[in-house]
């Protein structure tokens, strides 16, 4: 293939959200008229760089250079004004609308300032036509069409815009083969447009059949740029997405389990819910972590959520200690002692303005009240000096507020408040997100602590080496479903990226590509 | 047929077979529905409120309302007192009085475009100030005399043996039906209301869209006083009671939403003509006031939990409730 020149270069690109340094020092090159694909795990730093990209982010240090041109602005609407474009993971579309006002969202064809529905609806008849969308009439409210199809607009109305860059995150998560396939021509025929296409995606296959070149990241480095030629494989990927040394790290792998022999503490039995999660079993035993991984969009933060009540589901049954919940709510698990600690401290975990005591008062309020249903503060003091003792939470007094604490600080107090009921189950989603390394020691410690007395302990992380250091058994998620599950002892990195990046998922017919 | 079935599934369909079916059933119950009289007070009743509506189904298209309308019209019915009575001509009153009401629209859009406060709030607060304002102006020309002939004129002057209110109302009526279909300010309510998120990313500025739909609705329902005033050639203090109230059931029932997104200027005022005709028929009926207050109450229940089901169904699948 001929070398084509660079277009969109990325130099020295470092972003940090607090204490959390989402991009360090990160370079490449993408060029023009390429397909370009960003590889990494969750958190690995591609939706940084691609916000920075968009506008919707400007980076710490390091700058972007477009054609040569150094962008100096970021903002959405610069970056379209320069060309480049995104379509959204999340769609952006308006069900409320037609077709044809979803993708010509700027209403382009006016006479005299009066829109003109004939000529929109010729053109985009047009545009349906030659991306294999013709039987799909212009007038349709969007509400009625297929997620696929949905999805498809969406691209349409980043097409019609004529970007010079077009960016896409995980276009295909919602399409089946045959769309996918149909997408991916479209795809092929831009880049003979001569457009750049910067794709986003975790499906293996697919990126090897249609990226020109690959770059990965990894905890916000830069890992590789590696060109799509038959040398490169699903296996060099994977590696080089994992490729860490975790010899020397603060995280030890886990080799021996401390699941406790018996009758399990906690069963899900055939969980579904329609277009979220094919049917899902698993069992928890007594002092056993059980660590479920998967990448974005696999289906484990719901599936969180529905163990817990927080959402809705289609069937299947829960039973904790043998006893099946006939109706799965929080607050009938809080009764039968299972806690959840939220992924969100900001919108969901804590009480950001209301006292660190109060906090913890919260899941025994009604213990803490007397006969007289007055709060014995006496007792809860104790309760959280203990905690802040165990913990070593850093605070200026009992009577603080999370608001002024640190991410760490504020994640122990969070975790502190789970475990004041003193619960036998607690599911623990994302329990170090965003905080510093000491502070995730310390809470691995606590979390290993509690499973050591007993404490069955469900964790959903994207972090894998977390995962491995913690579990003693680990659930891969891929596409709504879980497809694979690795014992204690037999942890690699690649292995169970190999399940989360195309393990087979029940939840679709055949592999694509 | 395949009319029919199209019709059937456009989003006023509710409003206007329950108007159809409320006509049919006062020509059977009541002697008095076909008559001028009665008429005349169907379009005194119908006019005023429908000019509100518009602005109104603007504000619910684009995911918001105004509860403080009826204040507004009230206000503007003081004012226009005011000034009539201190001797300002008609090209005076009129203007000045749009002017307030426009400024009212305008805070209530300053307070939940910019500010961000929830309009639940800004709006029962604009109300409160706008009800308290005018109660103090109320005061002072309390048992005054009636309006100039030129004022009373607006109220009471017809063409082609209808009041000029409803004419204006149609005007507005073909405008809005207009502008919200065929510009791109109307269109980009829809947007708005559809997925704010979603709007922001294309470029459209959300914030202006929504603070000139509020700035708008103020400015009519200033008009709606005015009318409603020049009708009964006499300020009063119970102009406008209610009305924001009846105002959002009728958009409602017309095809409006609370979480936004759809509606039009045709349901708007089919909602309107079915409160409308449904108070007729009270009155026709002689039924008691406190039975009629349950009935509107069961109505907007009705309606409310309709809307709300399916917003929550749909919330219930993203895995949001």
């Amino acid at each position: 293939m001929e070398e084509k020149p660079d277009f969109l270069k990325i130099s020295n690109i470092s972003k940090s959200y607090g204490v959390v340094k989402a991009l360090s020092d990160v370079s490449f090159s993408i060029r023009r008229g390429e397909i370009h694909t960003i590889l990494g795990e969750n958190g690995a730093g591609k939706s940084t760089l691609v916000k920075i990209i968009t506008g919707e982010a400007s980076p710490d240090q390091g700058y972007i250079e477009l054609d040569g041109a150094r962008v100096l602005s970021f903002s959405p609407r610069d970056a379209h004004k320069m060309g480049i474009y995104m379509v959204h993971q999340e769609l952006a579309i308006f069900e409320n609308l037609t077709v044809a006002e979803n993708i010509y969202t700027d209403h382009s064809f006016k006479t005299g300032g009066r829109i003109d529905y004939k000529k929109l609806y010729e053109e985009t008849g047009k545009k349906l036509d030659m991306f294999g969308l013709g039987a799909v009439a212009p007038d349709t409210p969007l509400a009625s069409l297929t997620l696929a199809n949905q999805q498809m607009i969406e691209i349409l109305r980043c097409i019609v815009a004529a970007p010079k860059v077009i960016i896409l995150d995980e276009p295909t998560s919602g399409l089946n083969d045959h769309e996918a396939g149909m997408l991916m021509d479209i795809l092929r025929r831009l880049k003979d447009e001569n457009m750049t296409i910067i794709y986003i995606s975790h499906r293996l296959k697919e990126i090897m059949r249609i990226s020109d070149r690959v770059t990965v990241l990894r905890d916000g480095h830069f890992a590789a740029t590696l060109v799509n030629d038959e040398h490169l494989t699903e296996n060099v990927l994977i590696n080089n997405m994992v490729g860490r040394d975790l010899s020397g790290s603060l995280y030890k792998i886990k080799t021996q389990s401390g699941a406790q022999e018996g009758a399990p503490l906690l069963e899900v039995k055939n969980f579904v819910k329609k277009n979220t999660l094919h049917e899902t079993n698993f069992t928890l035993s007594r002092g056993e972590v059980l660590g479920v991984f998967g990448l974005e969009g696999s289906g484990a933060s719901r599936l969180s959520r529905m163990i817990y009540g927080l959402e809705r589901f289609d069937g299947g049954s829960l039973s904790v200690s043998g006893k099946t919940i006939p109706r799965v709510t929080p607050r009938a698990l809080v009764k039968e002692r299972v806690m959840y600690l939220n992924n969100n401290r900001k919108l969901a975990g804590l009480l950001p303005d209301m006292k660190v005591t109060d906090n913890m008062s919260l899941p025994i309020l009604d213990k803490l009240s007397g006969k007289l249903g007055f709060i014995d503060f006496k007792r809860l003091a104790g309760i959280t000096e203990n905690f802040v003792r165990r913990f070593s939470i850093v605070l200026p007094s009992l009577s603080a507020k999370p608001k002024n604490l640190s991410g760490g600080n504020q994640q122990k107090v969070m975790l502190s408040a789970c475990l004041v009921p003193e619960p036998e189950i607690l599911i623990a989603n994302e329990p170090t997100r965003g905080i510093d390394v000491g502070a995730k020691t310390e809470i691995h410690k606590f979390l290993l602590e509690i499973a050591s007395k007993g404490v069955g302990v469900i964790i959903f992380s994207s972090e894998l080496p977390e995962l491995m250091s913690l579990s003693d058994r680990i659930l891969v998620m891929r596409n709504k479903a879980v497809v694979g599950e690795v014992k204690c002892g037999d942890y690699t990195e690649q292995a169970i990226m190999r399940h989360a990046a195309f393990g087979k998922s029940p939840a679709e017919g055949t592999e694509n590509g | 047929m395949t009319l029919l079935k199209s019709f059937a599934r456009k989003n006023e369909f509710v409003s206007a077979v329950s108007c159809v079916a409320l006509v049919v059933l006062l020509t059977v119950k009541g002697e008095v529905f076909w008559t001028a009289g009665n008429f005349e007070s169907l379009q005194a009743s119908i006019a005023p409120t429908a000019i509100m509506a518009f602005g109104m189904m603007a504000l619910l298209i684009c995911g918001y309302f105004d509860l403080s309308i009826s204040s507004t019209m009230l206000l503007a019915g003081i004012l226009c007192g005011h000034l009539e009575y201190g001797g300002a001509p008609i090209y005076v009153t009129v203007p000045l009085v749009l002017l307030a009401g426009f400024a009212v629209g305008c805070l209530n859009g300053f307070l939940v475009a910019r500010l961000r406060i929830n309009a639940l709030i800004a709006t029962i607060g604009t109300q409160y100030i706008g009800y308290g304002a005018a109660m103090l102006l109320w005061d002072k020309i309390r048992g005054g005399a009636k309006f100039s002939e030129s004022f009373i004129l607006l109220g009471e002057g017809k063409m082609l043996g209808v009041y000029y209110a409803t004419w204006i109302m149609l005007a507005l009526l073909a405008f809005f039906s207009f502008a919200l279909k065929y510009t791109s300010a109307g269109r980009q309510l829809y947007f708005v209301g559809g997925n704010r998120e979603a709007s922001r990313l294309m470029g459209f500025n959300d914030r202006r869209i929504i603070f000139g739909a509020f700035a708008a609705t103020g400015l009519l329902a200033s008009l709606a006083g005015i009318l409603a005033v020049a009708r009964i050639q006499s300020p009063s203090q119970y102009t406008g009671g209610g009305v924001h109230m009846t105002c959002m059931i009728a958009c409602v029932v017309g095809g409006g939403s609370f979480a936004g997104g759809r509606g039009s200027a045709v349901g708007a005022l089919l909602g309107v003509a079915f409160m409308s005709l449904l108070t007729n028929m009270f009155n026709l009926l002689e039924m008691k006031p406190q039975l009629q207050n349950v009935i509107i109450g069961l109505i907007l229940v009705t309606v409310i939990v309709m809307d709300g089901y399916l917003n929550l169904k749909k919330l219930r699948e993203i895995g949001k409730a």
